[in-house]
């Protein structure tokens, strides 16, 4: 059997975990306050922990990172939920090499919602970036108490000891301690002057292949994501929600769900956003409540529900589709990015103008949405997957008038995330059934309900114009017509769009001339959302591809132009947007970078087969740098063969991690390319399952070669980044291969 | 004829298809009491703890829930209960006692997983193939495992880990 203890520590008994966080007295408090250009701010104050950890071993806390007992092992709190992006792996990795553990002798729990860890939200692949000085620096604070407690012991100095592989060792007399025999020492060592960091380079773990720290309870089919969750009594509701946007319930008829047996009741679910959040909007409808998942599917599918409207006039997909070219074919509603002249450099320019279009996209992460949760009065529990528990924290203590330390929000493992569970609706909503019932709720999503309850990637429509004159790029127009993301996500209705919309399109980093950016709003009749690298997922295949017909129409190798494009080094991209992103500031030299080894990986230069066609495409995200070249083999039915990408984040803390997020976004780059799509019809989702919303198959994946450019800079994250570039790669080399130049996707194969 | 029974909680009916079943999961019996029309997989997931199949899409597009049905591997979201009689059900969790199967271990050193969520029934349907076809070669791979849906895209990893248990299980046996 294997040894459950090694792994993330489940939830069987729910009261031990967050024990630990409120009985801590004083707080490492970690303000992840992001200055204008990205800076961190940290305070640190050392923890001092008297409270024993409840289960068999003793221990000792030393900080709210580190924990360590009396059996040896460094017990590691990972701050951010793990959704496959591999943070549960690389940020106890970041600890573990500052520490000095015994990365083979590490165990790891997953942290509660709390301000002690930080920020905690999983998404703009921020985690690495944002965790990296914090995390070193509560490593650093256990480290040197653990140094403290041997000197003292040895009557030496401090500067003679040394820290590695678990132990504090005096070289001078050879003597060494383990961090077990250190532990109790360390937790009364008073707190340090100033805080002394290793170098950079000398953090192993961090920069050493390491697989994930749930593999083995991964293979074995015992690692526990949200719908594995079991609490004492739980009872199981699925619910039936509205058949579109905004409809109400006239009328439920339950009797036959009643009847069903295991029903044990069905109750109404009103719609509610708090404090206008549309990512914590709950739909409502009606639920099942049931004593297990099948007899609660049973019930729902006798339900008998009538709503005031089932469909939404002028919601057909090609109702949007004709709205958008409209709004294409005038002036944008807001121009966010005007440098030079353009009407008049194209005026006298050869131009080229071309429309894209891309779909509405699902997430299907592999498990549902789903949420486990007890209210009681005093406490309330919520357990399961998501990419956002503060944010769940405070708007289920805000909802119920309940004070934050009652809120318990414990993440699971999540079955994938893409952005789909930074919306935490389906945790409000489990709140309120559970509340409702006063007994633990798991409330299943189905997969149709995850595929047609979505926070769906906005469809876009793009109109790009460029001028050619005197063999230059003279002149780019990008006029996008999309829904709004901000509005929909983070902010409120009212708010207006911001950088979240349009990157990738108005920041693109290429020096023309004369450059317009415009931005007009479709009404999309679905909740939207953020969905892997957000809108640079469209507004980067629509640039990369224009591009790439411009170098056609010059005759000019695609990575030359783009070299050419990308001469010097650091621009800032003024825009007039608010937030923290707001004045985005590419390094054209690293685009440069990730251009050139991507092309020489790939073997750019060297002649392919006729019937093959390769080609190119680059994008920065945030401090991240990735390129793709493609090969696609149209002997036959056409086929993606190969995909290179070159990455630069800077120093990379997994490297096997890094590759990983690499392989897996070329996969969603093909899916993309070739069967993504969502459709409307009068406001409805038409797609349900993977029959009519397929996936990607074994059968599909095109052979892949990662090329990670290390250099010394902080790390940076790898979540999003590798996605972009990677589908106008592909389509530029399905255009040199075929002669098809596919503007809207999803492409049919013939 | 329906026969309705007060139980704590709510009333269940037994109806014509509600009986109790005899299986036997991993190599230990159960008796379970439900419609027969119930998928296998909740039986397993809701009465057995056994929560290593997973829900995907409840209608045997991905695979996420295999096990093996007297070795041959089954999508377990649709079986219905009724239909797995006195056939061996081996769940992820009875591949090996020890997890370190060679499926298993190859998965290990090929670091396969990202978020872990298919990987389940990945391994339940490459042990299967294996079993019927201990030297696969890559095409054989892919037709074998195009049943099963990654959604994380560890596609390759996956490839080259079924080359390797491959290898490990002609090495257990002595080849």
């Amino acid at each position: 059997m294997i040894d459950r203890s090694q792994h993330n520590e489940w939830l069987f008994r729910p009261a031990a975990p967050w024990r630990e966080v409120t009985t801590i007295e004083r707080r490492l408090f970690l303000r992840m306050a992001a200055a204008a250009g990205g800076g961190l701010l940290v305070a640190a104050a050392p923890i001092r922990a008297r409270e024993r950890h409840r289960t068999e071993e003793s221990s000792q806390f030393l900080n709210a990172f580190v924990r360590i007992t009396t059996d040896d092992t460094v017990v590691i709190q990972a701050p951010c939920p793990e959704i496959g992006q591999g943070v549960r792996t690389s940020l106890p990795m970041i600890v573990a090499g500052e520490l000095g553990a015994d990365w083979e002798r590490c165990r790891f729990r997953q942290a509660p919602a709390d301000d002690a860890y930080g920020g905690m939200t999983v998404g703009g692949s921020d985690s690495v970036t944002d965790y990296w000085e914090p995390l070193r620096h509560a490593a650093a604070l256990a480290r040197q108490a653990l140094t403290a407690a041997a000197a003292h012991e040895w009557s030496v100095a401090e500067d003679q000891c040394t820290v590695d592989h678990g132990a504090v060792r005096h070289p001078a007399s050879g003597r060494s301690l383990r961090f077990g025999a250190l532990a109790d020492a360390a937790a009364r060592s008073p707190a340090p002057a100033r805080v002394t960091l290793r170098p950079d380079g000398q953090l192993d773990p961090v920069g050493t292949p390491r697989g994930p720290v749930d593999a083995e309870a991964i293979v074995a089919g015992q690692a526990r994501y949200g719908l594995d969750v079991r609490l004492p009594g739980m009872l199981v509701a699925v619910v039936m929600r509205p058949p579109v946007h905004g409809a109400r319930v006239t009328n439920v008829d339950d009797a036959a769900a009643r009847a069903v047996p295991g029903v044990v009741d069905v109750i109404r679910v009103p719609a509610f956003a708090v404090g206008g959040l549309q990512y914590g909007a709950v739909r409502g409808g009606v639920a099942v409540v049931a004593e297990d998942t099948w007899a609660a599917i049973r019930g729902r599918n006798r339900l008998q529900v009538t709503w005031d409207r089932d469909t939404l006039p002028g919601g057909d997909s090609a109702d949007l589709d004709r709205l958008a070219v409209a709004a294409l074919g005038g002036a944008p509603e807001t121009i966010l990015r005007n440098t030079g002249d353009v009407d008049s450099a194209l005026a006298g320019a050869r131009r080229l103008s071309a429309d894209y279009a891309l779909p509405l996209l699902a997430h299907t992460c592999m498990e549902p949405m789903n949420f486990s949760a007890h209210v009681t009065d005093e406490h309330v529990l919520l357990t399961g997957p998501t990419q956002n528990p503060r944010s769940l924290q405070a708007v289920v203590a805000a909802a119920f008038r309940r004070p934050m330390e009652q809120v318990i929000v414990q993440p699971t493992l999540a079955g994938g995330g893409f952005g789909r569970r930074l919306a935490f609706d389906y945790g409000v909503e489990a709140a309120y059934v559970a509340r409702h019932m006063r007994r633990p709720v798991q409330v299943v999503w189905t997969r149709e309900d995850d595929v047609r309850y979505d926070y769906y990637r906005p469809p876009s429509w793009h109109r790009l114009e460029a001028g050619v004159a005197g063999g230059r790029l003279v002149a780019w127009r990008h006029h996008l017509a999309t829904g709004s993301l901000n509005r929909q996500t983070f902010a409120t209705l009212d708010s207006p769009p911001s950088l979240y919309d349009v990157q990738g399109g108005a920041d693109m980093p290429y020096d023309i001339p004369n450059v317009e950016f415009g931005y007009s709003e479709i009404d999309i009749p679905v909740q939207l959302g953020s969905w892997r690298s957000v809108s640079h997922s469209f507004n980067v295949f629509a640039v990369e591809s224009f591009l790439d017909e411009v170098a056609t129409t010059m005759v000019r190798d695609p990575l030359e132009l783009r070299l050419e494009l990308l001469a010097g080094g650091r621009t800032t991209i003024p825009l007039p947007l608010p937030g923290r992103r707001g004045r985005p500031a590419p390094d054209r030299s690293r685009l440069r970078g990730v251009l050139e080894a991507a092309a020489t990986a790939a073997g750019w230069t060297r002649p392919l087969e006729p019937t093959w066609g390769r080609g190119i495409a680059c994008c920065y995200y945030k401090d991240t740098y990735a390129a793709h070249v493609a090969d696609v083999n149209a002997t036959g039915h056409p086929r993606v063969e190969r995909v290179v990408v070159a990455l630069d984040c800077g120093r990379v803390v997994n490297p096997d991690g890094a590759r990983a997020q690499a392989e897996g976004a070329i996969m969603d780059a093909m899916a993309t390319m070739f069967h993504w799509r969502i459709t409307l019809a009068g406001g409805q989702v038409e797609q349900s399952n993977f029959h009519d919303c397929p996936a990607l198959r074994i059968s599909d994946a095109p052979h892949v070669d990662v090329v990670l450019l290390e250099t010394d800079r902080a790390p940076s994250g790898l979540g999003e980044p590798p996605y972009p570039s990677a589908v106008p790669a592909i389509a530029n080399a399905w255009f040199a291969a075929t002669g098809r130049r596919e503007r809207t996707l999803p492409v049919t194969r013939a | 004829m329906v026969i309705v029974e007060p139980t704590e909680t709510g009333h269940r009916a037994m109806t014509a298809s509600y009986q109790a079943f005899r299986i036997v999961v991993n190599g230990d019996a159960h008796t379970i009491e439900a419609d027969g029309d119930t998928p296998l997989l909740w039986i397993l997931r809701d009465r057995l703890g056994l929560t290593g199949s997973k829900y995907g899409c409840g209608s045997g597009y991905c695979g996420a829930c295999l096990v093996h049905l007297n070795g041959a591997p089954v999508p377990s979201c649709t079986l219905p209960l009724s239909a797995v009689g006195d056939q061996a059900v081996v769940t992820i969790e009875g591949l090996d006692p020890e997890g370190l199967h060679p499926v298993q271990r190859a998965w290990i050193s090929e670091r396969v997983p990202q978020c872990g969520y298919c990987q389940a029934g990945q391994i339940m349907r490459a042990a299967a193939l294996l079993s019927a076809t201990p030297s696969p070669t890559d095409a054989q791979i892919r037709d074998g495992m195009q049943p099963q849906i990654c959604r994380c895209g560890t596609y390759n990893r996956i490839l080259r880990a079924v080359r390797v248990a491959a290898t490990l299980a002609r090495e257990d046996r002595g080849e």
